[in-house]
């Protein structure tokens, strides 16, 4: 019997092969966008979960709240980790602290050749790092690498780097020039589902070491360190937190007044999809993509599956005769059912096999798409393969249940008239135009939120940042010799034509990271202790081209301005209760130093407001303060930009690069464009962009594939009614717009639903960006062009088949009829 | 064999009610070959369907091998129709995606006989048509005339007592019509009841008995010599 059904079911498939390649297409890309976005979110799910321990390991975050700040960020200070050790012994078994030094460049130099190597990943780590974290030594000790001072360990690719085959252990490396680590182990490069990248560990207690003092390590005030603990068996981390306020209290000494510091427990495994905090060490990857993704792969698979539906029952007239027929020979109806799933199971198949096969082709673009790198193999665990199986049955039924048992339903009789009762037939139209509309609905809903977030990226991007970021080249030089020998450098580089200008800065402009110092308005009683600020070499204004709105920039002309003058951008305003930035001019600030002391300083001009921090957040209040020439500037100005003569960007850099020998001999020179800092910003957003932009084509695709099966079923059953019609003088136009119409109307009508429900979902979306794109007109406009697109798409697809149609020769049609 | 009492058919769609057979009494015994005419709609297939086990009448009496059949669901139905019943229409009614011997085997294989039974009733069913050397071909492949000799084979080949033939000979020319004329006035030779639906007046000439219907109503009941209602 089997027998029997599998040879139909083949024969039925290769007979009408347009409905076949239409399902087995539809299916085929529903089932491989599911594949491929399984393998993300798996990869997504994965992350940190490699860590035998995983489930006891939680990162220590700080949130610290004042009237005018609201901080959340991944870093605690030096002392939390210890402190927490040692106050609950019974509840933490180890704690590890990363400590990054805060710097952009590392310079770690081989002893022996004198060769200079640039390392991105360098973390400061307690010893305990191998006892809380699963990383693979293949060579050393784990126990006791990181033990003592000045002892580091480094990946495999490192070690290749520094020391080529010869074997690293023992070997010295020279930081900056300075201070020797010696090697005292090399591990395995961390697996990429990692929330933090490894290249360097060095031992924590060569802090002291490194900065000659460790009167910092002991400090409550700066918080650089991200602290993770391990918890003991059986401890509840949510009771543990409940302590940690007490904790605070007791050891948070040096808080400001009206500062609240509250420390949290975050899961190991939820960092990488949950946390975006300030100071991440990388940045993390998103469960709302997790989510968008798995929903918009399930509504492909839905979409294909409804062809399925809508072409099968489309058909049933002309397999009413057969099911006819095996009835008045003894079928039961459980048996036509087991039949008509036998084909949908079939038909699932083909479109399986086709789907592997589109995946392993896809693959490595997927990759690309997404940035990431998973492997195909990936795709071959038990888990997969488990969920391959349980989603093959899920498809199969979804597009089979619904035509199995209609088809199964028809009486022996049916084979005397041919058709279903005129009734049965027109509940069955409704049903498939309901399918048609809501397979329509949501690929619309797809393609206009599609439009919203590129609109709002481009909104982003191409929003006014307040400075000129074209023909900027910045350059990190924290802990560099640039920092001591600022001046010089800066004379040297402007000897050149291809340069225009240098200054300093604290922060780059438009990147996440915010510095908050203590300058605070000398006479509101109810002013912030500290303000973000910028410090800044002279000419920073005139380089960004920052606008100023009163008042005067710095200048050489007054000597003292590094010593008591600030300048403060608009939104400061409100803070001084000026109305005016003429009114803020001669505005005091106190500045309170490490001794307690208050030192004066006097506004003497107001900026226009600009994107200092990322365009994602708001504008804050600013203080910019200059720091004096000839000062060194170690401490505070981390990074030098130069302004490049326009079309003078190569020779520009070459000239830079030159300039940075002479005066530098030991750190690499590196550099990057501001614009493209500020592009980096988007990159993930962006990225995603393009992935459910790719998935939302993937939808209409499949959408029309199954209009266009629907339209050609239309078309042959009509024939006959064609044929009458154009005898009786119909043209060919009016043939087409009458098959189209039924169609076009209702895509119209998925329009008209998918309008509030996108309406609803983009107001929700926007509401996170605090600079976002209006909602109104451009909306309407969005609304009627997607609709115009969706309906042109719609009558290409339907007017195909209705212009064959047409086309036939009427006596041909009346007697096929 | 068939003994019916009053038989009537009432279709009702939207709100038209279309009376199709109006009090049908009617007797046909084992082995008899049985012709029934009429002008189109006057309801012919309505009873032959009815005759079949394919649809239940309105009200009525119908028994079939001497169970009451009137109020039998499609499921019991359908088990009496099984290996008792075997069907020939005027669009011969094949299965387009199944061959000459599959086909002919259908019936057999929902009666759940073994395969090589199953073979081999079919080839002889087939053999009896003189169709083995098509025996492979898709219906497509086919003469009309050789169609019918299939549905035919398909009709008998699980021993039918009875023949249910909706106009046979109508989609054939007469020289077609006239070998499936004799094909069934054989079996009926050998013992099977035939009971049929022509236009033909030439083709009722082959069977003992005629019926006319007229609107749903018998007319007129012809026998040959020698047979008796």
């Amino acid at each position: 019997m089997i027998k029997n059904y599998l040879k139909v079911a083949l024969r039925n498939l290769g007979k009408r092969r347009g409905f076949t390649f239409i399902n087995v297409l539809g299916l085929a890309v529903g089932i491989a966008s599911c594949l491929l976005i399984a393998a993300y979110v798996l990869h997504e799910l994965s992350y940190d979960k490699y860590h035998e321990k995983s489930e006891r390991i939680y990162r220590v975050t700080q949130t610290t709240q004042t009237s005018s700040k609201n901080e959340s960020g991944a870093t605690t200070p030096f002392p939390v980790a210890p402190t927490l050790q040692s106050d609950f012994p019974g509840q933490i078994e180890k704690t590890v602290r990363f400590f990054d030094m805060q710097e952009e460049v590392r310079t770690i130099i081989n002893a022996q050749t004198e060769e200079s190597f640039r390392v991105d990943h360098f973390y400061v780590v307690d010893s305990t790092f191998f006892d809380v974290f699963s990383a693979d030594l293949v060579r050393g000790n784990p126990q006791t690498a990181l033990d003592d001072p000045m002892s580091a360990v480094v990946t495999e690719e490192q070690a290749r780097r520094f020391f080529g085959d010869e074997n690293p252990i023992g070997k010295q490396v020279t930081f900056k020039g300075v201070k020797d680590f010696t090697i005292t182990g090399v591990m395995k490069a961390l697996p990429k589902t990692s929330h933090f990248q490894v290249d360097m560990l060095v031992s924590f207690n060569s802090l002291p070491e490194l900065y000659g003092t460790r009167e910092f390590m002991e400090r409550w005030f700066w918080n650089p360190c991200w602290t993770y603990v391990l918890l003991k068996d059986g401890t509840i981390p949510q009771e543990l937190e409940v302590q940690l306020a007490g904790f605070v209290d007791k050891n948070y000494a040096d808080r400001e007044e009206g500062e609240t510091i509250t420390l949290s427990l975050q899961s190991l495994t939820d960092i990488h999809l949950y946390s975006n905090l300030d100071q991440e060490m990388e940045a993390n990857g998103s469960i709302f993509y997790v989510y968008l993704f798995t929903a918009v792969a399930a509504l492909i698979l839905v979409i294909a599956a409804i062809n399925f539906m809508n072409l099968s029952t489309a058909r049933a007239t002309e397999r009413a005769r057969e099911v006819g027929m095996r009835k008045v020979l003894g079928a039961q109806r459980k048996q036509l059912f087991g039949q008509f799933m036998g084909e949908s199971m079939l038909m699932t198949g083909l479109a399986y096999v086709a789907a592997l096969f589109l995946v392993y082709l896809s693959f490595p673009w997927f990759n690309k798409l997404l940035g990431i790198s998973l492997g195909v193999e990936g795709l071959y665990s038990w888990k997969i393969t488990a969920g391959l199986l349980i989603l093959f049955f899920v498809v199969a039924l979804l597009s089979g249940l619904y035509p199995a048992l209609y088809l199964s339903g028809f009486n022996p009789t049916s084979i005397m008239h041919g058709s279903k009762g005129t009734q049965g037939e027109a509940r069955e139209k409704l049903l498939r135009k309901g399918l048609v509309v809501f397979q329509f609905t949501l690929s619309v809903v797809l393609i206009i939120g599609t439009v919203i977030v590129y609109l709002q990226l481009q909104h982003l991007q191409n929003k006014k940042v307040g400075f000129d970021k074209e023909q900027v080249v910045v350059m990190p030089i924290t802990q560099t010799l640039i920092a001591w020998e600022f001046d010089q450098f800066k004379e040297k580089a402007l000897k050149s034509s291809h340069i225009i200008g240098l200054t300093g800065m604290s922060k780059v402009l438009g990147s996440e990271s915010q510095f908050y110092s203590k300058y605070s308005p000398a006479n509101q009683s109810d002013a912030p202790p500290t303000n973000m600020t910028l410090h800044v070499k002279h000419d920073f204004l005139e380089i960004y081209n920052i606008q100023l709105l009163a008042g005067r920039s710095f200048s050489r002309d007054y000597p003292a301005d590094a010593e008591n003058t600030i300048l403060i951008n608009k939104s400061m305003l409100n803070q001084i209760d000026a109305e005016t930035p003429r009114d803020a001019l001669g505005t005091r600030f106190y500045y309170t130093t490490a001794e307690d002391e208050r030192e004066p300083f006097e506004v003497i001009g107001v900026v226009d407001d600009f994107n200092y921090t990322s365009i994602k957040k708001k504008i804050s209040p600013l203080v910019i303060n200059l720091v004096k020439e000839g000062r060194p500037t170690v401490r505070n100005i981390e990074f030098a930009t130069a302004k490049l003569a326009p079309g003078s960007i190569k020779n520009g850099i070459d000239d830079l690069r030159k300039v940075w020998k002479e005066v530098n001999h030991i750190d690499p020179f590196t550099y990057f464009f501001q614009d493209e800092k500020l592009q980096e910003i988007y990159e993930s957003e962006k990225q995603m962009s393009s992935v459910s932009g790719f998935f939302t084509l993937l939808c209409i695709l499949v959408a029309c594939l199954g209009l266009f099966g629907l339209a050609s079923y239309t078309a042959s059953r009509r024939t006959k009614e064609i044929g009458i019609r154009k005898t009786l003088g119909a043209t060919v136009p009016n043939i087409v717009a009458l098959l189209s119409k039924d169609y076009l109307k209702l895509i119209v009508i998925s329009n008209i639903i998918a309008w509030p429900v996108i309406y609803y979902l983009a107001v929700q979306w926007l509401q996170e960006f605090p600079h976002r794109i209006e909602l109104g007109w451009n909306l309407a406009a969005i609304f009627v062009s997607v609709g115009f697109t969706t309906i042109i798409i719609g009558l290409l697809t339907v007017s195909y088949q209705s212009l064959r149609a047409a086309l036939i020769n009427p006596v041909e049609s009346i007697q096929q009829g | 064999m068939i003994k019916t009492n009053n038989l009537k058919k009432v279709y009702t769609t939207d709100e038209v009610e279309t009376t199709a057979l109006n009090g049908i009494d009617l007797q046909i015994n084992e082995g008899e070959f049985c012709a029934i005419m009429g002008p189109s709609g006057c309801g012919k297939s309505t009873l032959l369907n009815i005759l079949g086990l394919l649809d239940n009448p309105t009200e009525g009496t119908y028994q079939f091998l001497s169970y009451e059949v009137s109020n039998k669901s499609e499921h019991e139905r359908a088990r009496l129709r099984k290996g008792n019943i075997g069907f020939v229409f005027q669009s011969f009614n094949l299965i387009d995606e199944l061959t000459v011997f599959e086909n002919v085997a259908l019936p057999l294989l929902y009666l759940g006989i073994p395969e090589d039974e199953r073979k081999e009733k079919a080839e002889s069913a087939i053999d009896r048509m003189n169709m083995m050397h098509r025996r492979n071909h898709f219906p497509q492949q086919l003469s009309g005339g050789q169609q019918q000799r299939v549905a035919i084979a398909r009709a008998v080949v699980a021993n039918a007592k009875l023949i249910l033939a909706d106009e046979p000979t109508g989609n054939l020319d007469s020289d077609h019509g006239d070998e499936v004329m004799k094909l069934l006035s054989e079996l009926n030779d050998q013992g099977t009841t035939i009971v049929m639906v022509t236009h033909s007046p030439h083709d009722a000439g082959y069977a003992e008995q005629t019926i006319n219907l007229f609107d749903g109503k018998i007319v007129q009941e012809e026998v040959e010599e020698g047979f008796h209602v």
